[in-house]
């Protein structure tokens, strides 16, 4: 295949809304739906990414694009001078801004990630939904991940008692 | 929030059922996550895999049996003999009325437990049909009736501690070991009040040995 020579071979992503991303295939690669897709040679320039709309695959490409090791086919011989651990540390830090976005959006990046089966990012959105849920009311809970809450009062007041039958 | 569902809508059911296992192990937080909605409460009890429960209490088989009717797919079980089924079902005369109870014995189950069992030889020497929590009446404690409905009830149980459970006898055991062919560990923890040592059981499924450990 192409990839070894320059290192540099572009890869086109169209969204369902007719935006086209040019995107590095090293990074594309970073979903290993799409790695699977160049590996069995079943992509020649441009992926069509259905289900992901371009606003949300705008969003994975730049994760993506931070996300690629640094040593790989882009040679990016510059980051080699910083220590593995800060690299980490930058990259938690970019990851919680990152994440920083509205709850629907968040939710399309779970939806997302787990098609283009990006195991970092699924975590990384997956996991912030889930914080909330810990030493939170269930008010909070709810409103947090903007839940409907469609029990009625004494259905709930019985799962509250269901849930004292086991211990912690 | 009314109307604006977010998650549900943008989550098919396994993609949810992905995001509610980072939940992790946590009682609590999974607790949390039933009282969302409905279909949270249904993904929690197809998917919880550990839990401890109360084996005191005249209540005790009858929780551990109404639990385990909701939580199918439990593979860790803990039943201690030091928490108490009570409070939970006192508290509860609403529900009880309203669902279906398992409170007795069917006739047909309570046949098939005196029959003697195959490893009731290498267990104890004595037969099953002696020891007093066959008719699991007056019992204050769970008995094999409830040892019998965690194990039809959680086929896939991998890992079984009973904590002091007193009243259980070989026949419940062994219907353990009929249905739940994937137990891999088994720990049983007896207190006898006169030695006030514990005494552990620890059968090892794959090799078929018992062992016995006192600590």
């Amino acid at each position: 295949m192409a990839t070894r020579e320059a290192g540099k071979k572009m890869i086109m992503l169209k969204s369902p809304d007719g935006m086209e991303f040019e995107v590095e295939e090293a990074v594309a690669m970073e979903s290993q739906t799409i790695r699977k897709m160049i590996e069995d040679d079943c992509a020649d320039t441009a992926i069509l990414i259905p289900n992901i709309n371009s606003k949300i695959l705008s969003r994975v490409i730049e994760y993506c694009n931070k996300h690629v090791p640094t040593t790989g086919a882009t040679g990016a011989a510059a980051s080699d001078t910083v220590a593995p651990a800060a690299l980490a540390e930058d990259l938690k830090i970019w990851d919680a801004e990152f994440i920083k976005v509205n709850r629907a959006t968040r939710f399309n990046l779970i939806q997302a990630a787990s098609y283009l089966n990006i195991k970092g990012l699924l975590d990384l959105t997956s996991q912030t939904t889930i914080d909330t849920i810990s030493d939170n009311s269930l008010e909070e809970i709810r409103s947090f991940l903007s839940t409907k809450n469609d029990y009625l009062p004494e259905e709930e007041q019985t799962i509250r008692r269901e849930n004292q039958w086991a211990f912690q | 929030m009314k109307g604006a569902d977010l998650i549900n809508v943008a989550l098919p059911e396994e993609l949810l059922e992905d995001v509610l296992r980072r939940v992790g192990g946590e009682k609590l937080d999974l607790d949390a996550c039933a009282l969302v909605c409905r279909r949270w409460r249904r993904l929690d009890r197809a998917t919880r895999r550990s839990a401890k429960l109360p084996a005191s209490g005249v209540h005790a088989d009858e929780v551990v049996g109404l639990f385990v009717e909701r939580f199918p797919a439990l593979a860790d079980v803990s039943i201690d003999e030091r928490l108490s089924a009570d409070a939970a079902v006192v508290s509860a005369p609403a529900s009880r009325s309203r669902r279906h109870v398992i409170s007795s014995i069917p006739s047909g189950s309570r046949s098939r437990m005196s029959r003697v069992p195959r490893f009731a030889g290498i267990l104890f020497p004595l037969p099953s049909e002696q020891t007093p929590s066959a008719d699991g009446i007056e019992s204050f404690c769970l008995t094999d009736v409830g040892l019998t409905s965690l194990a039809r009830g959680c086929k896939g149980l991998e890992k079984l501690s009973l904590v002091w459970c007193s009243a259980i006898s070989s026949s419940g055991l062994v219907r353990v070991a009929e249905n739940c062919k994937k137990l891999a560990s088994l720990d049983i923890q007896v207190i006898p009040c006169y030695l006030f040592c514990t005494f552990c059981f620890v059968i090892d499924f794959t090799t078929s040995v018992f062992y016995h450990v006192c600590s």
